[in-house]
């Protein structure tokens, strides 16, 4: 009695369970469940299809070479029972068990760290480009603003709009065209610009409803 | 990925008859078992074969690596340019994939990347004579 693995998705195939496909030239094809099978026979190769283990581990997805992975093995070495070596290996199993998920835990968030820094940096640049739409251009040239705006950064900075002496409105057009008008509606006074929540000051919306009713 | 290889999905009764054509009845070669065929003393066994008229082309002209059967060798030649040929040469260039990987895979031993294997069309000279 074995505990089998699934030749498609290397899932485990416990006896009673599962598909067997043994080919013309006897070569023996196991599978965990239909789905597995029906692939199979599609001639679906399990390196390029996305939900199996040969996928995930050739394409760098989940930990590949390691210490802990060397301790599963298909040996084919007769072991005579001993009482001793079998109490020792099962409790070997746990303690494997444990550090072999720990190991992939982590390799798996260090390998998504490079994803989130890399969101960062997009998030700034973007920023950066559109700051215009929530701070005009020639804000604060001139003396005399006390009104604050929060901005992505989590900086306080004078906020020109509410009628200050810096502040020029929008043009219809200019603000149409930009990606990022769609964002603002009459009744949104949040705008959710690149996973950040940017407080814009309701004048600035007043502008907006002015603006298209022209 | 799990795409159809044919050049148009509209036309003809292909896709009528799929789970037809997937039976085990009509199965064709796997790519591992003509990873074995292209063996050189496997490959010279199949492309001078006795002629058996049940085979298309009595069995004079075969492609190995798409495992077919060809009426004569104009038609073989021509089959040598078509995509279908050059996509099975593109994938026989991977290691075949065997119960040993899918067990890798699942976390007994390390995992081994698939190995680049050279596969070139058969050479055509030979039968010329």
């Amino acid at each position: 009695m074995r505990i089998e693995k699934c030749y498609f998705c290397s899932g485990p195939v416990y006896p009673g369970h599962g598909n067997m496909f043994v080919r013309n030239d006897c070569k023996v094809f196991r599978f965990c469940k239909s789905k597995c099978h029906k692939n199979f026979k599609k001639k679906r190769n399990p390196r390029k299809t996305r939900w199996t283990k040969a996928f995930r581990k050739a394409a760098g997805k989940e930990l590949t070479v390691d210490n802990a992975l060397e301790f599963e093995k298909r040996r084919n070495i007769p072991l005579k029972y001993q009482r001793e070596l079998w109490s020792k290996t099962v409790e070997a199993m746990k303690k494997v068990e444990v550090i072999k998920n720990k190991r992939q835990a982590r390799f798996i968030i260090n390998r998504l760290k490079k994803g989130k820094q890399l969101d960062k940096e997009e998030a700034i640049i973007s920023v950066k480009k559109n700051i215009h739409l929530i701070r005009a251009p020639h804000a604060g040239e001139s003396a005399g603003t006390t009104n604050e705006i929060q901005d992505s950064q989590g900086m306080r900075r004078p906020d020109p709009h509410p009628m200050g002496s810096g502040f020029k409105p929008l043009s219809l057009q200019f603000i149409y065209r930009h990606p990022l008008a769609r964002c603002l509606t009459p009744t949104c006074l949040l705008m959710t610009c690149l996973k950040k929540v940017i407080w814009i000051k309701a004048s600035f919306i007043q502008v907006l409803n002015y603006n298209s009713q022209l | 990925m799990g795409k159809s290889n044919s050049y148009g999905n509209h036309n003809g009764d292909s896709h009528k008859n799929k789970a037809r054509k997937w039976k085990t009845k009509r199965r064709t070669k796997d790519l591992d078992q003509i990873h074995s065929d292209l063996k050189p003393e496997v490959a010279t066994k199949l492309l001078h074969q006795e002629v058996d008229f049940d085979v298309t082309g009595c069995a004079q002209h075969y492609c190995i690596t798409c495992a077919r059967y060809f009426v004569d060798m104009r038609s073989l030649k021509e089959h040598f340019k078509t995509k279908i040929h050059k996509k099975q040469l593109r994938l026989l260039r991977e290691e075949p994939y065997t119960q040993a990987e899918a067990e890798r895979a699942a976390g007994m031993g390390s995992f081994i990347a698939p190995k680049k294997i050279e596969v070139t069309t058969q050479p055509i000279e030979e039968e010329m004579e």
